[in-house]
């Protein structure tokens, strides 16, 4: 099934489009381009008759050249214009808009390419004020494009005389890289764990023959492309990707290197989970699945050794493999081109994220302390919010739509378009599920889709718990919590509906205990309103004051 | 100057999106549904960078079969 992305813009994006599709199409991907002609972006969102407000349209590209700064009177007042047609929809699509640089080849360039900079930004930093505002609004970085490659790789007079196009055919391909990763990004989640390797990947050397005085992560000389790198990857911990080590070394070595080697910037807290000995690698990195509670497919792995990314590619194949470079000073503009940790927006979530395990492990680290897993759950002073889900939420609850592998009873993977529709239904109740307890607040991690169109018997069309809160009974808690609801709301039963699939062993095993009884094949569990009693014990208190 | 004529096949493939199977000496623009306006553009840009050459304008909109571009090419930069 695809769905189309109408490209509009000031100039002719035919080009653009046409590579576009012979990508998206060779990597599998649902998106289709449709080029809506030249010089659109001011028409086309006014007419209802236009493309845009076809079926099939499940977002709109706007692509606007440096022209617009030069040709386009008003320019600032006009991409307000549109942003408030946006705004104004009933149920806006999914918008990626490029920011827009200005061209310097001009007469005056000492003097008025600086006002046409300035014009540029301000219409940059309305977009991202506007993207703030609205989950379904992207922002695509072409002021980046144009300081990598430079106006004079992405523009060709003589294609723009013949074709109206301001990016040639050179310019377009990168340009078709830039728009397939934030096509892709929409639609394939984020890898979540980073796994690196030391001795010649987080430093220059090798410890065991170099030593701790001898081995390079220094701000400058041989050092520098290591702890280049190793900002780098601070930088993706910050938002939110997991970090873990995978090394063959002498542990008690490697760790002080770690500890306190005056040049390392990460440190053991860094990391979610480390992995030093001289075991198969392959096996390090599903030790480190299980510890982390998190599938391979979201596993990165960097490691210099041609050997090491064999054997893990060979034995775990859904593993994505960094292509490590033969020149270490390539290292970050390669980690850059990577698309694996695409993502077009954070949430607080992703911020918060890394933080999260550390919480997790002294969580670990009480349960070994407890008497009994009544004792522990007790311990944690456990808290539910659950809520009505509003439009500014919809960008993290999708996300947890995208990701939740373990805890997903249907894994229906919603498109953005679908899932906002849902939202404004009133016949469905989305809920989203905030956990917190003593060690932290997880924040949205959860969320159920209540069909309530037969009001005698609510169908949960799914339900999905974020692997981070699953096992402290919050799962038994929001059973509990809706029963009574749909009791309350005169329904007789609350059906959860089932799929089983490759990764949700864990969801099933919930079920199977949850004291409901299976129908239909096992596809849907049945809850009477009026026997909470079948259900297991719960430890958590539950706020429901944002429940609509 | 003598062309490298399997580069140039390769160059035309890549520009064009075919298969082999789609490639005859004497194609020309519209042909064949690939070989489009658009595509067409593309094809002027990979020849003249795996070429070497610079097209100018006139060229560009009236070099629209594989004998004339081979010819074009033929007579140097």
């Amino acid at each position: 099934m695809t769905q189309d992305v109408v490209f509009l813009g000031d100039k002719t994006l035919s080009l653009l489009t046409r590579n576009l599709n012979s990508e998206l199409q060779r990597i599998g991907s649902r998106w289709h381009a449709v080029d809506s002609g030249y010089d659109t972006w001011l028409v086309a969102p006014l007419d209802s008759g236009s493309m845009l407000f076809r079926k099939d349209t499940a977002a709109w590209a706007f692509l606007l050249s440096p022209r617009v700064l030069e040709y386009v009177p008003d320019i600032e007042k006009q991409v307000e214009a549109t942003l408030a047609r946006l705004a104004g929809l009933a149920t806006p699509p999914t918008v990626l808009f490029s920011s827009v640089f200005s061209d310097p080849i001009s007469p005056m360039p000492l003097s008025s390419n600086l006002a046409r900079q300035a014009r540029a930004a301000r219409i940059n930093e309305r977009l991202l004020g506007f993207r703030e505002a609205h989950p379904w609004f992207h922002v695509v970085d072409h002021v980046g494009l144009a300081l990598q490659h430079g106006v004079n790789n992405l523009h060709d007079p003589r294609f723009e005389a013949n074709a109206q196009l301001y990016y040639s055919p050179t310019g377009t391909r990168h340009l078709t890289v830039l728009w397939l990763r934030a096509l892709r990004a929409l639609e394939r989640p984020q890898k979540k764990v980073c796994v690196v390797d030391l001795d010649n990947t987080l430093w220059g050397g090798i410890l065991g023959e170099d030593g701790a005085e001898g081995i390079q992560m220094a701000d400058a000389g041989a050092g520098w492309a290591y702890r280049r790198f190793q900002r780098s990857l601070l930088e993706l911990r910050r938002n939110g990707v997991l970090l873990a080590v995978c090394s063959k070394n002498n542990s008690a070595e490697a760790l002080e290197v770690l500890q306190s080697h005056p040049d390392c910037l990460l440190r053991p807290k860094d990391f979610a989970h480390i992995e030093i000995g001289w075991g198969l690698k392959s096996e390090a990195l599903t030790r480190t699945a299980e510890k982390l509670s998190l599938g391979l497919d979201s596993f990165v792995f960097i490691d210099d050794s041609a050997q090491e990314r064999d054997e893990v590619a060979r034995v775990l194949p859904s593993v994505d493999v960094f292509p490590f470079p033969e020149d270490a000073h390539r290292l970050s503009s390669i980690l850059s081109e990577f698309p694996g940790f695409d993502v077009l927006r954070q949430t607080d979530e992703d911020l918060k994220r890394a933080d999260a395990y550390q919480e997790e492990a002294q969580r670990k680290a009480s349960q070994q302390d407890a008497a009994s897993p009544e004792e522990f759950y007790r311990s944690l002073d456990l808290r539910l919010d659950i809520f009505t889900a509003r439009m500014e939420q919809a960008a993290r609850l999708h996300q947890l739509v995208l990701k939740t592998n373990q805890f997903n009873l249907t894994t229906q993977r919603l498109s953005p378009e679908e899932f906002r529709n849902l939202l404004s239904n009133p016949g469905y109740a989305v809920l989203g599920l905030r956990v917190a307890d003593r060690f932290g607040d997880s924040g949205i991690t959860g969320l159920a889709i209540v069909d309530k169109r037969d009001p005698g018997h609510w169908f949960v069309d799914n339900f999905l718990l974020s692997c981070r809160v699953i096992g402290r009974t919050v799962e038994n808690a929001f059973v509990a919590w809706l029963l009574e609801t749909a009791r309350t709301a005169n329904a007789k039963e609350v059906l959860l509906r089932f799929a089983p699939s490759k990764r949700n062993e864990v969801a099933r095993n919930f079920l199977q205990a949850s004291g409901g009884a299976a129908v239909d094949a096992g596809s849907a569990w049945r809850f009477d309103v009026t026997r909470p009693d079948v259900l297991p014990q719960h430890f958590v208190r539950i706020d429901d004051t944002q429940v609509a | 100057m003598a062309v490298d004529q399997e580069k140039f096949r390769q160059c035309v493939l890549r520009a064009l999106k075919i298969g082999p199977e789609r490639y005859r000496s004497d194609l020309r623009i519209g042909d064949i549904e690939e070989w489009d306006s658009v595509a067409h553009l593309d094809l002027m840009a990979e020849i003249e960078q795996d070429f070497g050459v610079r097209f100018d304008l006139d060229e560009m909109t009236t070099l629209t079969s594989l004998p004339e571009l081979l010819a074009r090419l033929e007579r140097g930069k």
